[in-house]
């Protein structure tokens, strides 16, 4: 299977320079490629996917279990924008916020989730 | 009327040369009908079926978006089986198993269900064991299963890896003869082709754009082709459950991944039964064309773009090397990808929702296809009467607010680890 490889569609990578444009995000692909604010643009395999990141966890202590219940179990599950998280497990380890458009995997900008609150881009 | 298949009629034809009549109408909307089914894939298809065939209501529509059979009913591996240990899934899929083995002849449409037995590998003694117990609880409800040992296994399948320093040594395996496959487009044309025979509207290019409600009933549905009002309205929209839902104000504990499928070149026979790895989520069976058809996880992030991450493959493919090291050299023919609605405990949802007379079916993760004909049968009763069916009561939708998750595989409550 190892012949997998080279099947038309899969030469091309965001490594290639003649695909590559640091200005724009990166088109969809064969690879996710995450930018991460320490490491630079990376396969999203050296990544853990965290899921939703703009959920607003109860307070704790809270006894409300409808609102842990919605908290936990519910998804906005979009087609389009999404704020999710990624840890970066195989680089600098840290938990990252990154924007991707569920419809296309196009992704967007990416900042540090203690950095930033997750519910908020950061300016500029 | 369409006329029956047979082979009478195939020999008229074959004579005569007259054409075939095309398998179902393509009506225009009415402006109000019993039920209205969104979605025209196998469960919303059988659904209507039953709902006619089953419960003598025939004013129904079955609502696509796109042409029958487009989404999941064509892009999954066609295995079918029963072979489900928790109480309740043990029970709704035996149903669905025996309703495939009728099911050609109640559609008069040929689906080629192929009964060649599946077989789930134990990689070791306590994997073994839990085979046992799930063969023992299947054979308490009057399911076949068999369990095998390293020599029934090394006779039926000589092409595994059986030697002594294998990675993953076969110690046995639990087989279920009467699974096997069906041709998956045969499904979705026949459910159509019979349900249109007893006056089922398949009304195609047809999207559902919202709700018409009076409080918290739903009266209708707004479309692409304009507003039909409905007595009952049933969503089973697969992979766009959330948004279909999200058109009626409904949150609901789905999320929508992408699991791929992969065929490759085909071979001469090799495979003879439906094969499930032991060590990892992989399943593999041959087609009748000859090309060995697999697949495993979900990708692991949520998305709608029905277009597979090359990592999987690889993985997917390394679990193929690592079962049966000889195909090591086939070469993949075509891969693609369905959107699977996942839920939080990897059992689907059939049944009321909080909105009076909307109905919903989803959050079927990877066990879609092979419930087809109970979906349809449970969801129509359902419908039908108002009431749950008996074999879907454990299935509702508010089950997590009652801590009653349903967790078959006992991965615990995330979607992105069923």
């Amino acid at each position: 299977m190892a012949s997998m490889s080279t099947a038309p569609g899969y030469g091309r990578t965001s490594n290639d320079p003649t695909t590559r444009d640091a200005g724009k995000p990166a088109s969809p692909q064969a690879m996710l490629r995450i930018p991460c604010p320490h490491c630079g643009e990376r396969d999203y395999t050296e990544f853990r996917y965290g899921g939703d990141a703009t959920k607003v966890r109860p307070a704790h202590g809270s006894g409300d279990l409808k609102s842990w219940h919605d908290h936990v179990f519910l998804f906005d599950n979009p087609k389009g924008a999404h704020r999710e998280f990624w840890q970066h497990v195989q680089g600098c380890r840290q938990w990252l916020v990154l924007e991707r458009d569920t419809a296309t995997d196009r992704v967007g900008r990416s900042w540090l989730a203690r950095e930033q609150s997750t519910r908020e881009a950061p300016r500029g | 009327m369409i006329s029956r298949y047979s082979a009478l009629a195939l020999l008229r034809r074959a004579v005569t040369g007259a054409p075939w009549q095309r398998a179902w109408r393509a009506p225009d909307p009415e402006p109000s009908y019993d039920v209205i089914v969104i979605g025209g894939g196998g469960h919303g298809l059988a659904t209507a079926y039953y709902l006619a065939a089953n419960h003598g209501i025939r004013k129904v529509a079955v609502l696509e978006r796109g042409y029958l059979g487009s989404g999941n009913v064509g892009r999954n591996t066609t295995i079918v089986r029963s072979n489900y240990q928790i109480d309740g899934n043990t029970q709704f899929f035996e149903h669905s198993l025996k309703l495939w083995e009728g099911l050609s002849h109640e559609l008069n449409y040929n689906v080629m269900l192929s009964q060649r037995g599946q077989i789930v590998l134990a990689h070791g003694p306590s994997q073994l064991d839990v085979l046992a117990r799930k063969g023992n609880v299947m054979r308490l409800n009057g399911i076949d299963a068999e369990l095998l040992e390293r020599a029934d296994v090394a006779r039926m399948l000589p092409f595994l890896d059986f030697s002594p320093d294998s990675r993953f040594p076969i110690f046995g395996g639990l087989l279920q003869r009467r699974a096997g496959t069906v041709r998956h487009d045969a499904v979705a044309w026949g459910y159509a082709r019979a349900a249109d025979r007893l006056g089922v509207d398949i009304i195609e290019q047809c999207e559902v754009t919202g709700f018409l409600r009076k409080g918290d009933r739903i009266t209708g549905v707004a479309t692409t082709r304009g507003r039909i009002s409905a007595g009952r309205t049933a969503i089973s929209v697969a992979g766009h459950s959330s948004q279909v839902a999200a058109l009626a104000g409904l949150k609901l504990p789905v999320e929508s991944h992408l699991l791929q499928a992969f065929v490759s070149e085909p071979i001469k026979p090799f495979l003879d039964h439906v094969l499930s790895f032991g060590a990892e989520l992989f399943y593999i069976s041959q087609s009748d064309k000859g090309g060995l058809v697999f697949g495993g996880h979900i990708d692991g992030f949520n998305t709608y773009t029905q277009r597979g991450q090359f990592p999987k493959v690889r993985t997917v493919a390394e679990c193929a090397v690592a079962l049966m090291p000889s195909i090591s050299r086939l070469r993949l023919l075509r891969h693609w990808a369905g959107i699977q609605d996942m839920t939080p405990d990897g059992s689907p949802f059939i049944g009321r929702t909080p909105l009076r007379n909307l109905y919903l079916n989803g959050g079927w993760c990877y066990q879609g296809f092979k419930a087809t004909p109970a979906t349809g049968w449970c969801l129509a009763h359902t419908i039908a009467h108002e009431t749950e069916h008996p074999l879907i009561r454990h299935l509702s939708l508010d089950r997590f607010e009652r801590n009653n998750g349903f967790d078959e595989y006992g991965t615990g409550l995330w979607t992105y680890k069923q």
